[in-house]
C-alpha cells in the first residue's frame, strides 16, 4: 500500500471521495468472493515469474469445474503481464504449452498429472489443500476469512522456473 | 491540488462507479499484500470431483513399485494399511479389515484394470500375483478405496475396490525391453512399445513372460504326504497387452496365460509330481468414450468382454493305479456400462446402469479315460441402476447420497444404499464419515461344483451382505506430514464359506454372521529432497456369531516403508517392513506373527537411461505360515509354509 503523504485539506477530501466510490468493487458484504481474490493472486503470481523472452504470450489453463471460478481467471484474458499478452484456455489433455495452470481440486490435478510430461515448465497454482504436498508450486490457502499462500520452492526449482525474490516475502510458507 | 487534477481525480472516481458494471469483482489492479488483506465471504467452495466419496482413497505410484521392488500386486497391496496375504502355492488371496474367508477367491474384492473388471464369472476370482492380467511394470498407479462399493459398482466389492491404471504412454519410451532373474531360477522378459502420434493418440503393445522353477518345500500329512518335493512349484506365464487412446476413446486388450504347477498335494493329487498343473487363461477387451455434453456433463459408454479358461490336472492314485483328473471351467462374458455425470453449482450427480451377460458359465470334471463327475453348464445375465448425489450444502461440508438397484445373476434383486459426510473444519483437516451397505451373489462355482465325494453343490446358497460404519480423519500437519486415523466396524451376514460335512465333502454354505471392529493410523511424511516415509498400524478384532474369533484374522497388523536417495537418481533405498499378528487356522491352531523385511536398490544410470533394481525379499529369512483352506482329503494341514529369504534383480533398458 502506498504511504500516506501530507496532502492539504482539499486534496484528502477528494481522496475520501475516491476511496468511496472504490468502495464497492472490494467491500461486498464486507468482502470479496473467494474466487475473484483468487484470481487475482494468480494474475499477481504471474507477474512475479520470469518469463523465456522467445514468448510473445502466455497462456493459463484452467482445469476447474468452478463456473463462477472459470468466470473470475477469464477476466484476466488480455491483460499484459510485463509485456506479454494472457490468454485464458480451459485445460484440456491436448494442451501441452500452458504457461501457468490453474487447477482446484485432487482429482484435477491428478488429470493433469497423468497428461503432463514429466518436467515440464509450468507454473502450477492450486487452491485444495495438499496441493503443495501433492507436488504443486503454489498452493492458494484460505486460513479463516484471508487468502494466503505457500510455495513448494523445491518444485518451482526442480522444473528450472524462476519466482522473483519478493513474492517469496510474501507467501506464508516456502518449502525447500 | 490544481484544478486539472481535481477534474482528473472527479473523472476517475466516475470511471470507478461504472467499473463494477463492466469487471465485477476484478481486483487485479490490487497488490498482493491488498488481496491477502481482504475478508472473502462464503462463496460456494471450490468443486470437488471425488466422485466416489470413499472412506480413504490411498493411490500408490509406480514410484513407490520401482522403489520398493514390488514384484506383483500382492507385494503392493500386503503393504498398505490394514492388509495382508495368505498364500497356498497356487493363488494369492487378500485380507482387507480383518477378513480373509478360507476359500474365498478374492470374490470380495473388486479388481479393475482402467476401470474393467477383471474377476471371471464362475469363480469371480481376482488374480493378484503373477497371474495378475497385467504386468506389474506397466502399472501407473493402483487406487484403493477401502469399504463397500456396491453402490457404484453393483456386486462383489465387499471390501474395496482396487482399481489399477495401466502406464501413461506419454511417459513411456518408444522401445523397452526387461530382463529380470531371481531366486528359484527366476527368468522374466519383457518388451514394450509405445508410438504417440500427431493428434495426441496412443499406441503401446507389450508381451512378456515369466519362468521360474519356484522352491523345493517340505511337507508332513501322512501317509502320502511326506518328505522333499522339487521341481513341482513352477510357474510360466506369458502376457499380452494393447492400449490404443484417442482423445476421449480408449481401447485395452489384455491376454494372460499361466501354468502353476501344484506342489502342495491339494485335494489329495499324488506328492511330488510335476503334472500337476493348473493354467488359468484371461482375456479381457474393453471400449470406453467419453462424451462432453457441455461444460459441466459428461457421459461414459463402455463395451468390454472377457473370457476365462481354467485347466486342471491333477492325479491320484487312491483307486490303486494312477488316475488323471481334469477340473475345467470356462467363462465368457460381455457387457455395456453407461454412467451419467453432472456438476452443478452445489451438487454432482451421477447416474448408471450396467449390464452384463455371461453366456457362459461352464464347469467340467472327469478323469482321463474313466468316469465323468461333473458337466454343469449355466448362462445368466445381471442389470443394474445406480444413482448418487454429492451436496455441498455448506462450503465446507458435503453430503453424498447413493443408491444402487442390482438384479443379479440368481435373478435376486438388491438395494445397496450409501451415506457418506465429509468436513473440512480447516485448510489441513478433513473429516468423512461413512456407512453403507454392499452385497455379493453367491458365483456360480460356490453354488455348482460338484465332485464325487470331495466336493458338493449347494443350490440353496444365499447372498452375503454387509453392513460397513466408518469415519476417517486426515491431518496435515505440514505439507511435508499427514497422518490419519479411521476407525470402522463392519458387519457381514449370511458369510459364505466352505465346511466340511460328516461325509467328509466340502461344501460352500452360509456359516452365519461375522463382526469386524477396529482402527486403523497412518503416518506419511516426507523428508529431505526426495525421500518418502510411511508408516501404519492397524488393530481389529473378527467375531463370528458365536463371539468365536475368525479364523485368519490377524489382530494387529504394522506396516513400515522408507524410500531415500543415496546418490542422487544413480541410487535409491526401499526399506519395507511388514509384521501381521498370529491368525487363527480352520482347525483351531495359530500362524506365528509373520514379521517380514525387504530391503530393495534401485536406480537409474543416466536420465532416461537405463533403469535397475535389485532386492531382497524376507532378508531375516523368517520362517511363517499362513493359513490354509481346508483340503477334503489333507484334513490335518490347516496352514502352508510361506518363502524364505528371496532376490531378484531387473534391468529395464529403453530405446
Amino acid at each position: 500500500m502506498t504511504r500516506l503523504r501530507p496532502f492539504r485539506l482539499p486534496g484528502i477530501f477528494w481522496l475520501a471521495w475516491l476511496a468511496w466510490l472504490a468502495g464497492p468493487a472490494v467491500a461486498q458484504h464486507g468482502g470479496a468472493s473467494e474466487q475473484s481474490v483468487r484470481a487475482a493472486m494468480v494474475f499477481n503470481f504471474m507477474k512475479f515469474a520470469e518469463w523465456p523472452t522467445t514468448e510473445s504470450r502466455l497462456k493459463l489453463c484452467v482445469a476447474s469445474g468452478d463456473r463462477q471460478q472459470i468466470e473470475s481467471l477469464q477476466t484476466l484474458a488480455g491483460k499484459q503481464v510485463r509485456g506479454l499478452a494472457l490468454a485464458v484456455v480451459p485445460f484440456h489433455p491436448r494442451e501441452t504449452d500452458c504457461h501457468v495452470l490453474y487447477v482446484d481440486s485432487r482429482q484435477r490435478w491428478e488429470e493433469v498429472l497423468a497428461s503432463r510430461p514429466a518436467v515440464s515448465r509450468t507454473l502450477t497454482i492450486g487452491a485444495y489443500p495438499g496441493f503443495a504436498w501433492d507436488g504443486g508450486m503454489i498452493e492458494i490457502v484460505r486460513q479463516e476469512d484471508n487468502t494466503r499462500f505457500d510455495v513448494n520452492l523445491a518444485e518451482v526449482r526442480r522444473t528450472g522456473l524462476r519466482l522473483y525474490p519478493q513474492l517469496l516475502r510474501l507467501a506464508r510458507q516456502v518449502f525447500e | 491540488m490544481t484544478t486539472g487534477m481535481r477534474l482528473a481525480a472527479t473523472g476517475a472516481a466516475l470511471l470507478f462507479c461504472v467499473r463494477p458494471a463492466f469487471a465485477e469483482d476484478d481486483l487485479t489492479h490490487l497488490g498482493l499484500e491488498a488481496l491477502m488483506g481482504i475478508k472473502v465471504f462464503a462463496a460456494s467452495k471450490y468443486e470437488q470431483r471425488q466422485a466416489d466419496a470413499p472412506s480413504a482413497v490411498t493411490v500408490v505410484t509406480s514410484e513407490d513399485i520401482r522403489a520398493y521392488g514390488w514384484r506383483n500386486l500382492g507385494d503392493l497391496l500386503r503393504a498398505q494399511r490394514g492388509m495382508y496375504m495368505s498364500y497356498d502355492r497356487i493363488y494369492g488371496y487378500l485380507g482387507i479389515r480383518g477378513i480373509l474367508v478360507s476359500g474365498d477367491l478374492n470374490s470380495r474384492i473388486l479388481v479393475t484394470v482402467d476401470g474393467h473388471r477383471i474377476s471371471d464369472v464362475v469363480y469371480e476370482q481376482a488374480f493378484i500375483l503373477n497371474d495378475f492380467i497385467l504386468d506389474t511394470d506397466l502399472i501407473e498407479r493402483v487406487e484403493i478405496i477401502r469399504g463397500p462399493g456396491s453402490t457404484l459398482h453393483g456386486a462383489t466389492p465387499l471390501f474395496g475396490v482396487i482399481n489399477v491404471v495401466s502406464r501413461d504412454p506419454r511417459r513411456s519410451p518408444n522401445h523397452e525391453v526387461a530382463l529380470e532373474a531371481g531366486s528359484g531360477r527366476w527368468r522374466a522378459g519383457r518388451y514394450t512399445f509405445t508410438k504417440l502420434f500427431e493428434n495426441n493418440a496412443s499406441l503401446m503393445l507389450s508381451a512378456s513372460g515369466i519362468d521360474t522353477d519356484g522352491q523345493s518345500l517340505q511337507f508332513n500329512v501322512p501317509p502320502s504326504w511326506v518328505g522333499t518335493t522339487r521341481g513341482t512349484d513352477y510357474e510360466q506365464v506369458g502376457r499380452l497387452f494393447a492400449k490404443y487412446e484417442n482423445g476421449d476413446f480408449k481401447l485395452l486388450l489384455a491376454h494372460s496365460k499361466r501354468d502353476k504347477g501344484i506342489p502342495t498335494g491339494a485335494t489329495g493329487a499324488l506328492f511330488d509330481n510335476r503334472d500337476n498343473r493348473y493354467t488359468d487363461t484371461q482375456t479381457a477387451l474393453n471400449l470406453s468414450y467419453l462424451w462432453r455434453l457441455g461444460n459441466d456433463t459428461n457421459l461414459e459408454g463402455r463395451l468390454y468382454t472377457g473370457a476365462y479358461d481354467f485347466h486342471g490336472n491333477l492325479l491320484y492314485d487312491d483307486t490303486g493305479p494312477i488316475v488323471a483328473n481334469k477340473d475345467l471351467a470356462w467363462g465368457r462374458w460381455q457387457g455395456t456400462e453407461w454412467k451419467l455425470t453432472r456438476h452443478g453449482r452445489a451438487h454432482t450427480w451421477i447416474a448408471g446402469l450396467e449390464y452384463q451377460n455371461n453366456s457362459r458359465q461352464d464347469q467340467q470334471n472327469y478323469d482321463i479315460g474313466g468316469a465323468s463327475y461333473l458337466d454343469d453348464r449355466r448362462k445368466s445375465d445381471r442389470f443394474g441402476l445406480y444413482f448418487q448425489d454429492e451436496w455441498r450444502h455448506s462450503p465446507d461440508a458435503a453430503l453424498t447420497l447413493g443408491l444402487r438397484y442390482d438384479l443379479d445373476h440368481m435373478d435376486k434383486r438388491h438395494l445397496s444404499p450409501r451415506l457418506a459426510w465429509v468436513f473440512r473444519p480447516g485448510a489441513d483437516k478433513t473429516l468423512k464419515l461413512l456407512a453403507s451397505r454392499a452385497f455379493r451373489t453367491p458365483n456360480v462355482a460356490e453354488v455348482w461344483y460338484a465332485y464325487g465325494t470331495r466336493f458338493a453343490a449347494n443350490p440353496g446358497l444365499k447372498s452375503e451382505h454387509i453392513e460397513q460404519y466408518e469415519a476417517a480423519f486426515e491431518h496435515d500437519l505440514s505439507p511435508r506430514t499427514r497422518y490419519t486415523v479411521n476407525p470402522f466396524l463392519l458387519n457381514l451376514h449370511e458369510r459364505i464359506s466352505q465346511v466340511t460335512l460328516p461325509s467328509g465333502s466340502v461344501q460352500y454354505q452360509n456359516t452365519g454372521s461375522a463382526k469386524v471392529v477396529g482402527v486403523e493410523f497412518e503416518v506419511e511424511h516426507r523428508f529431505g529432497a526426495q525421500g518418502r516415509l510411511r508408516a501404519s498400524y492397524s488393530r481389529q478384532r473378527g467375531e463370528d456369531g458365536n463371539d468365536q474369533r475368525l479364523t485368519d484374522s490377524p489382530n494387529d497388523i504394522l506396516t513400515l516403508n522408507v524410500s531415500h536417495p543415496l546418490v542422487h537418481e544413480r541410487l535409491r533405498l526401499g526399506v519395507e517392513f511388514q509384521h501381521v499378528g498370529p491368525r487363527l487356522t480352520f482347525a483351531g491352531g495359530t500362524t506365528e506373527a509373520a514379521r517380514l523385511l525387504n530391503l530393495n536398490f534401485s536406480g537409474r544410470l543416466w536420465r532416461r537411461g537405463p533403469e535397475w533394481s535389485a532386492g531382497v525379499h524376507n532378508v531375516l529369512d523368517h520362517a511363517y505360515s499362513t493359513p490354509d483352506t481346508p483340503d477334503p482329503v489333507l484334513t490335518s494341514r490347516d496352514r502352508i509354509e510361506q518363502d524364505g529369504r528371496q532376490w531378484r534383480a531387473t534391468l529395464t533398458v529403453p530405446f
